[in-house]
């Protein structure tokens, strides 16, 4: 499986540089080792709590920094919005048993970019990370019809090729609006179909059919912090 | 009548006047202004005569209704004058005014004859106005100014309201009395009453004196300051009464409506009966046309019988106390009295009318005794009905006693208002029982929002309990459902890792291979439980989601050929956990035992169903045997399949005759 070319991406003897913040051993040795046993990726620092996690951050930036929600001493969730403000740059991955919509919903609100299934095969997980910081992001379709469910559809004669670009749609009032493209592809998602499917249907590539979701997920962080505005507008906390 | 001629020299009297203007003429002002028309001199206070100069006539056996003489002079009658006190009311004939039908042919008929000497200035410049409360006589009546015929009456005998109606009779004026000669200082007022004369009809006791006419004071003067007298007196007299037993009778006909509506209720015709009894009762006031024995006489003089019999007849209903002599003799007299008072078989009517007066009297008086005594202690308005009645009779009864007792002169008559007294009791009744009948109402409502409000507890109460046992069952059939799941999915896997351990040796990689198994188990369990919003596609691809890379690590190509589906609402967690591991089942046979090398999924419908066909190039399975063997849990997957009312059927692969088919018809309606 291959990975276009990304500009941000480290290329060639670039290391991608991996950071996790994980409270269960087991998995944290396992993804350590399979880091570590892939070239062109490097672990550059762990955690095993909220607390340690977020001093995690002024150390030495990372690429992919993994954040599972659970930790003994408080939620993952705060150490995910931390690395977004700290480490704009960082993709942010929540490690997960199941995938279930509650948790990864949670975390994409929150800044994640993707989740990492936690008994994957130790191959596949070197995989995901290194799909993430390409710039695609994992979506299951329960997570897809969620996603469908919060952001609005797009208007029906708005033609797509219109609405495709990423810098189009820069508006307060149109951020949370999916774009028609967009909402094709979650339907397919919807419907089963893989990532490699949509692309040959939609007649673009693999990659581009991945970038697609991190900018729905982007945008379900804008909607979630839209409706916070909002909500907190009408409680009178803001002018 | 003006009296234009009247010229007689009218000055030469002076026997009586002092007695004559006795409270008068002191108040008068000087008499300066005597036969001076030109200048308008202010309205003296009217004069009140209350002495007269009197002389009684003989007319031996002269027709009673003779005509009055237009022209008369005090100074021919024959007889001298004797002073008199006035009033002259030897008795009431308010009470029984049948009692003065008129005499019998032959009595011996006489004039009653009142005289006045008036102030030349009585009056002042102002017409003048004569009135008495009371001026009654068997035959006509007639007055005299200065010698002429001013007023006459009663030409053809007393009539039924004689007794209520206020003398008031306009003099001439100013001009008229002018014309007289000047210098003359005084007028003459002459006053004759013509009537029986007083005994001739032999009737005993108290009513001898019948015949003997009634005159009361007089007042003279301008008219203003008369008229509220005459107003006043004719209102409570005759207006007053006549109205009360209107109203009363207006309301007796409600009743009586009413009682056409329901016959069951006979209290309202009895209240009919008996506002209908009192109103001809008290027709007498306003009855406008000559006394005579005739069927109103009877009317009016049975309907005291019957507002009597009718009042007993209440007040019987009121107590309930058996009293079946007093029934018969109270229905039995007024029986009689209707029948012997007949005019046309009562020669003797005037005696038979005051006896059977009296009659009335003592019978009102006995139901009212009775009606108080039996009441007492068992009805309280029984007993306000006995005080309605005796109350009516002392009315009556006060008309009856000579005037100059304890009872006021010239007092209003109080008999007729009888049946106001009578009205007010019944209303009084009517008003306690509607009091009552509002009571119970009220007492109805409140019973009746007390046993809603009891209702609405054991409905609130019912439903609780039936939410309470619903949720109950929810959770039982959920946890029902779990735990149904844990041994046929995650228990069973776990079951099977743990005989493969067990069995030998067993490499990392199928171990590892074993426990994802059971982990995407727990998965599905989890996928089962979120909202899927009726969408079986969403389902088929979490199912592709959390299985696709099971099939790749196989070798196995997936074709995925699916299409939208309608919306299947019966589709909870429970039927999807069921289509889930039927489907995963069906899987998991294609990568363990089917050595297939591509699975394909189709979806398709029609009216009724939904299928999910899962197709597989392998080498297939005889159907029979396997379903015995149980090995590929092809049972389990019908049983799960009837669970949710769909099918499922399994054969080779139509297009190729070989490998597997699995169809899983789901019902596009519930169960």
């Amino acid at each position: 499986m291959t990975h276009p070319a990304n500009p941000h991406a480290s290329t060639g003897g670039t290391l991608l540089r991996v950071a996790i913040v994980e409270d269960d051993m087991d998995f944290l040795d396992t993804l350590a080792a399979a880091v570590g046993a892939e070239p062109g990726m490097q672990m550059v620092g762990s955690a095993c709590s909220r607390a340690a996690g977020l001093r995690l951050l002024d150390g030495p930036v990372a690429d992919v920094l993994l954040v599972d929600l659970g930790l003994p001493d408080g939620s993952g969730i705060d150490v995910i919005q931390a690395a977004v403000a700290r480490w704009p740059a960082c993709g942010v991955m929540v490690s997960t048993a199941f995938g279930d919509e509650a948790h990864v919903i949670r975390s994409i609100e929150a800044g994640a970019s993707g989740y990492l299934l936690k008994h994957a095969e130790p191959a596949s997980l070197v995989e995901e990370i290194r799909s993430l910081h390409a710039g695609g992001s994992p979506i299951s379709p329960l997570i897809a019809r969620q996603v469908l469910m919060r952001l609005r559809a797009p208007a029906a004669d708005a033609p797509a090729g219109l609405t495709n670009g990423p810098g189009e749609r820069r508006g307060d009032a149109d951020a949370a609006a999916l774009s028609a493209r967009e909402h094709e592809v979650l339907q397919l998602i919807t419907r089963g179909y893989t990532a490699d499917e949509i692309a040959a249907m939609l007649q673009i590539s693999r990659h581009t059919a991945l970038t697609y979701v991190r900018r729905i997920y982007s945008k379900l962080k804008v909607n979630s912090k839209a409706e916070a505005i909002f909500e907190a507008r009408q409680r009178g906390l803001l002018g | 009548m003006t009296a234009p001629g009247a010229g007689r020299d009218r000055c030469r009297h002076a026997l009586g006047c002092a007695a004559l203007l006795l409270c008068g003429l002191a108040a008068l002002p000087p008499a300066t202004a005597a036969g001076n028309a030109t200048t308008p001199t202010p309205a003296p206070a009217p004069l009140h005569l209350t002495t007269a100069l009197h002389l009684v006539v003989d007319e031996g056996a002269a027709p009673l209704r003779a005509a009055p003489a237009r022209q008369l002079d005090w100074r021919q009658l024959p007889g001298t004058w004797q002073p008199l006190a006035l009033p002259q009311e030897p008795v009431r004939p308010l009470a029984v005014p049948a009692l003065v039908a008129p005499p019998t042919a032959g009595a011996a008929i006489r004039t009653s004859w009142y005289r006045w000497r008036l102030p030349a200035n009585a009056a002042g410049d102002a017409a003048w106005a004569l009135y008495a409360a009371r001026v009654h006589s068997d035959g006509p009546v007639a007055i005299y100014l200065d010698g002429h015929l001013v007023h006459a009456a009663q030409r053809g005998g007393a009539h039924w309201t004689s007794a209520r109606t206020p003398l008031w009779v306009d003099l001439p004026g100013p001009a008229a009395r002018h014309a007289h000669p000047p210098g003359a200082p005084a007028h003459d007022l002459l006053i004759g009453l013509r009537h029986a004369a007083p005994g001739t009809d032999k009737v005993p006791g108290w009513a001898a004196r019948q015949g003997a006419p009634t005159l009361s004071t007089l007042h003279i003067g301008a008219p203003g300051p008369l008229a509220w007298r005459d107003r006043t007196r004719r209102w409570l007299q005759r207006d007053l009464p006549a109205l009360g037993s209107a109203a009363f009778l207006t309301v007796g006909l409600y009743s009586l409506v009413v009682w056409l509506l329901r016959r069951s209720d006979r209290g309202y015709l009895l209240f009919f009966a008996l506002s209908a009894a009192t109103f001809l009762r008290t027709l007498q006031v306003q009855a406008d046309w000559p006394i005579a024995p005739d069927a109103f006489a009877w009317l009016t003089l049975n309907a005291l019988f019957w507002v009597l019999a009718l009042g007993h007849v209440v007040i019987s209903g009121l107590h309930r106390q058996p009293q079946r002599g007093l029934d018969t003799a109270l229905l039995a007299l007024t029986a009689a009295v209707g029948l012997l008072t007949w005019p046309a078989w009562a020669p003797g009517w005037p005696e038979l009318a005051a006896a059977v007066d009296g009659l009335a009297l003592a019978m009102g008086a006995t139901v009212a005794a009775v009606g108080w005594l039996r009441c007492r202690g068992r009805s309280r308005d029984g007993q306000w009905v006995s005080a309605g009645i005796g109350l009516c009779m002392l009315l009556d009864l006060a008309d009856r006693l000579p005037a100059g007792g304890w009872l006021p002169a010239e007092g209003i008559p109080l008999g007729a208002y009888g049946g106001m007294v009578t009205f007010a009791v019944f209303a009084h009744l009517m008003y306690r029982r509607f009091a009552a009948a509002l009571h119970e109402v009220g007492e109805t409502h409140r019973q009746l929002a007390l046993r809603l409000q009891q209702r609405e507890a054991d409905l609130t109460d019912t439903h609780r309990r039936l939410r309470a046992a619903e949720q109950q069952q929810t959770r039982a059939q959920e946890r029902r459902r779990l735990m149904q799941d844990m041994h046929d999915g995650l228990g069973a896997s776990l079951q099977g890792a743990l005989q493969s351990v067990a069995a030998g040796p067993v490499d990392e990689a199928a171990i590892q291979q074993l426990l994802r198994g059971c982990i995407d188990d727990l998965r599905l369990t989890i996928d089962s439980m979120e909202p899927v919003d009726a969408d079986l596609l969403l389902l088929l691809a979490t199912l592709r989601y959390r299985l696709g890379s099971r099939l790749q690590a196989a070798g196995i190509r997936l074709r995925w050929d699916v299409s939208d589906l309608p919306r299947l609402d019966w589709l909870d967690p429970r039927c999807a956990l069921h289509i889930l591991r039927i489907l995963q089942e069906t899987l998991g046979n294609c990568i363990q035992h089917a050595r297939a090398t591509e699975i394909h999924v189709h979806t398709a419908f029609d009216a009724r169903w939904v299928r999910v066909q899962i197709t597989d190039d392998g080498p297939g399975f005889d159907l029979p045997t396997a379903l015995r063997s149980g090995r590929q849990g092809l049972a389990t997957q019908q049983r799960r399949a009837e669970a949710i009312g769909a099918r499922i059927d399994w054969q080779p692969d139509p297009a190729t005759g070989r490998g597997c088919r699995m169809t899983l018809h789901l019902p596009r309606q519930g169960q």
